[in-house]
């Protein structure tokens, strides 16, 4: 962040505002230093009166009225210890609304050092991996792996022959020439619809052929 | 061949026992599976039976042949069985044949070359009575076998009769159970 104090490319009358608010900030500092000079010079000027004043807080009058200022002074301080606590979530609200956050932390922030400086294994020992497996169905997980290695096949090609290659091949094959006959005879017949030839369903329908208990 | 993951050994957050099992099934026969054969598969499987029965009947007879030279070697001469009686032989061993079969694995062994499979209208394996009766209207009435290729449900006149199917099972053992349908032809 940064604020463009130049008044170069400014109008004039904002130029013109601008030099008035300096000298009004000017004559206050000027009346800020009058004032503290002051101050220094009445004290000088009272502090034969010290003695005068120390003795006099021994009256009791003089202690009640020293023990009311003390109490207002307190209820003062707490009453501007809240409001300051009420208005402090609201002033950083309205700040943090003029910030973009992400961008200072980006441009401030080293981000390396600080990831650098933190204790991964020991966030990672914090993590409950068995909630996280208890959230995962393995089962699924294990039969889409399965499924997509297509590990029957590893096997058959790591123990299989070439007699069990021809009996896939006819069987495959006997499954087509099924399927054209039927469809020859069905158009023969007219029949608009297919035939019905699932007999065991959740077989049938199995996309990979697997069961689960 | 089966892959089994115990959950039991795991957390004891996973109380619960799991199995998967892995099909054999190569993955382009998976579709299939379950669906009743054509008639093409079926011809070729009873080809395939028809040729086992016959080499079963010469096998009888190469051994009762072989038995009778054993028992009296010059007196030896081939037997000459009459047609019926072949036909008779051949009937009884094609009888016994298939209901063996169906009955213990619920496939001859065209049907296992074919990868089908006979199952009663449960989807399980025949029991005696039906198997029996299956082969016997097998042998009585082969050629009831056609009716699948009109069928719209693909059952042959004795599938119709005894509410049987075959299947499409490629896999080494039998894995159907209580899914058949009911539907009829």
């Amino acid at each position: 962040m940064s604020v463009d104090v130049t008044h170069a490319s400014r109008p004039a009358d904002d130029r013109a505002g601008a030099q008035v608010a300096d000298a009004a900030l000017g004559l206050g500092i000027a009346l800020a230093r009058a004032g503290l000079g002051a101050a220094r010079w009445a004290g000088w000027a009272v502090r034969p009166a010290a003695p005068l004043v120390r003795r006099a807080v021994h009256d009791p009058l003089v202690r009640r009225l020293v023990a009311a200022g003390a109490e207002s002074r307190a209820a003062v301080a707490v009453a501007l210890a809240e409001r300051f606590r009420e208005l402090l979530p609201r002033v950083l609200d309205d700040v943090l609304d003029q910030v973009d956050l992400t961008t200072v932390v980006l441009d401030r922030v080293d981000l390396d050092a600080v990831a650098a400086g933190l204790d991964l294994d020991a966030a990672a020992a914090r993590i409950d991996v068995d909630a996280i497996l208890a959230r995962v169905d393995l089962i699924a997980l294990a039969e889409y792996i399965i499924d997509g290695v297509d590990l029957p096949e590893i096997i058959r090609d790591s123990t299989g022959s070439m007699a069990s290659e021809g009996i896939r091949s006819v069987r495959l094959q006997s499954i087509d020439a099924d399927e054209r006959v039927n469809r020859l005879v069905d158009r023969m017949l007219l029949r608009r619809h297919g035939r019905r030839t699932v007999a065991l369903p959740e077989q049938a329908t199995s996309p990979n052929g697997h069961e689960q208990s | 061949m089966s892959a089994t993951l115990d959950r039991e050994s795991g957390p004891p957050r996973h109380p619960q026992k799991a199995t998967v099992s892995v099909s054999p099934v190569p993955r382009e026969g998976r579709p299939y599976q379950g669906r009743r054969a054509g008639i093409v598969s079926r011809l070729l499987a009873n080809s395939v039976d028809f040729a086992v029965v016959v080499l079963l009947l010469f096998g009888g007879y190469a051994g009762i042949s072989a038995v009778l030279f054993l028992w009296s070697p010059s007196a030896f001469d081939f037997l000459e069985p009459s047609g019926a009686l072949v036909l008779a032989a051949g009937a009884v061993v094609m009888f016994g044949y298939l209901a063996m079969s169906w009955v213990t694995t619920g496939r001859t062994y065209g049907d296992h070359l074919l990868g089908l499979r006979v199952v009663s209208f449960r989807g399980e394996r025949m029991h005696l009575a039906g198997a029996t009766a299956r082969a016997a209207l097998y042998v009585v009435f082969p050629v009831g076998v056609l009716w699948v290729a009109v069928s719209r449900t693909n059952r042959s006149l004795q599938d119709i009769l005894l509410r049987s199917s075959v299947i499409y099972d490629w896999s080494p053992v039998q894995t159907v159970r209580d899914q058949a349908s009911t539907e009829q032809p």
